[in-house]
């Protein structure tokens, strides 16, 4: 690649803010399931598929963590979806997978995250420094 | 008699009370600002503690799960694989029952041997196409050990080697006789057909002991973590998702949070 192309990319990438970066990675997972609809009997649709468990189990994962700073009921309603995804799969990954509905579902995420909040971040507090990774 | 500040026993109690309410608000503060219950070691250290090793084994069932998420999608994509081998092998057989076919004119006998290749590639294809995060169960016999406890246990996935087992039992056909051979009873085409289906035994019932796994793991970190228990819909049908989905979109919009907010890092970094 065009190494200034690169670095312009390079720099694109570190001014995007992680909620960008999360619509961007369910985006590139979302192409993922489009594309495989086009061959359902491919193993594309099934790679496809388990990069979105994948991607939905890790989700569920960090909301269910108290440390997460989303409102409860708002992380309880993601998690409760994506079980709902995460059984979608694990049931039919290999079958009639309902590709539609997990593409419904991640479009819905991308386009919440790609939304600019109104709301000015909320001023961080003293405690939020200590509380890292 | 006068009042004097430093003796008003009143006084000295409200400010007492003052004291010990803004003191109060402010650990209240910590905890809706942090989300916890024990902030911080100062609000109370042996409870920290606890709570610190119960959010880091909370931690380590997700990582858990996520590495079980994988071999998940590695079984998948080799059971998906087999499935469409074993249309192939069914392929196979109707083109060798033609070609077991003595009249068959020398034309149609090159045709349908163009096939029987054809379906032999197209199988070989089957079986080195079905890799998932850079593991393929069913090109070798090096099966895959996935941790599935957070004590280090692991469930070993086996793998089969269809090559060998399935595909390398459809030699080359020269005639008629040799095309026979191979579809009678017990022969090449049984053979394979038996073998594949061990190994998609196999493969369902590893699948089956990874689902279970996960569905474990995901127990111990609800009965592990108080506060959203109640509140998931762990039977959530699949339109009131859609329907729902739609609200996550609002509330998602007028956050300003990501959803890996306490570690953004671990969600970007998974497909790199």
């Amino acid at each position: 690649m065009n190494t200034n192309l690169k670095a312009y990319k390079q720099a694109a990438m570190m001014k995007t803010d992680y909620r960008s970066q999360e619509a961007n990675l369910f985006k590139r997972v979302t192409f993922g399931l489009i594309e495989g609809k086009a061959n359902p009997d491919g193993i594309g649709l099934v790679r496809a598929a388990s990069d979105n468990r994948l991607l939905w189990q890790t989700v569920v994962n960090l909301l269910r963590d108290d440390q997460n700073r989303l409102p409860a009921p708002l992380r309880a309603q993601i998690i409760s979806i994506g079980q709902t995804v995460i059984r979608e799969i694990d049931e039919n990954a290999t079958g009639k997978l309902d590709v539609d509905f997990l593409i419904d579902i991640n479009t819905q995420m991308i386009e919440g995250l790609a939304a600019q909040s109104e709301a000015p971040p909320m001023a961080a507090g003293p405690q939020s420094e200590r509380r890292g990774a | 008699m006068a009042n004097s500040v430093n003796t008003n026993i009143g006084a000295m109690v409200a400010l007492k009370n003052l004291n010990s309410v803004s003191e109060s608000l402010s650990s209240t503060q910590k905890r809706i600002s942090t989300g916890l219950n024990v902030a911080d070691a100062y609000d109370d250290g042996a409870s920290y503690a606890v709570a610190e090793g119960i959010r880091s084994d909370v931690k380590a069932i997700g990582a858990v799960n996520e590495r079980l998420a994988v071999g998940k999608g590695m079984i998948d994509v080799a059971v998906k694989a087999g499935e469409n081998i074993s249309k192939s092998l069914q392929d196979v057989r109707v083109v060798l029952t033609k070609l077991s076919d003595e009249a068959l004119n020398a034309t149609d006998r090159a045709n349908y041997n163009a096939q029987y290749t054809t379906l032999k590639e197209d199988i070989d294809n089957f079986i080195k196409d079905a890799k998932y995060n850079g593991v393929n169960l069913i090109d070798s016999t090096t099966g895959q050990k996935i941790i599935s406890n957070v004590d280090g246990g692991n469930i070993e996935v086996k793998a089969k080697d269809l090559k060998t087992d399935v595909l390398d039992k459809l030699t080359a056909v020269t005639d008629a006789t040799g095309a026979a051979a191979l579809i009678a009873d017990g022969a090449g085409v049984d053979e394979a057909m038996k073998e594949l289906g061990t190994g998609m035994n196999q493969l369902a019932a590893d699948s089956r002991r990874v689902t279970n796994q996960i569905g474990f793991n995901n127990a111990i970190a609800d009965a592990t973590n108080t506060g959203l228990g109640a509140i998931v819909d762990a039977d959530l049908a699949k339109e009131s998702a859609r329907l729902q989905s739609l609200q996550v979109k609002q509330q998602l919009s007028s956050q300003a949070l990501s959803i890996a907010n306490q570690s953004p890092q671990s969600l970007l970094g998974l497909f790199r």
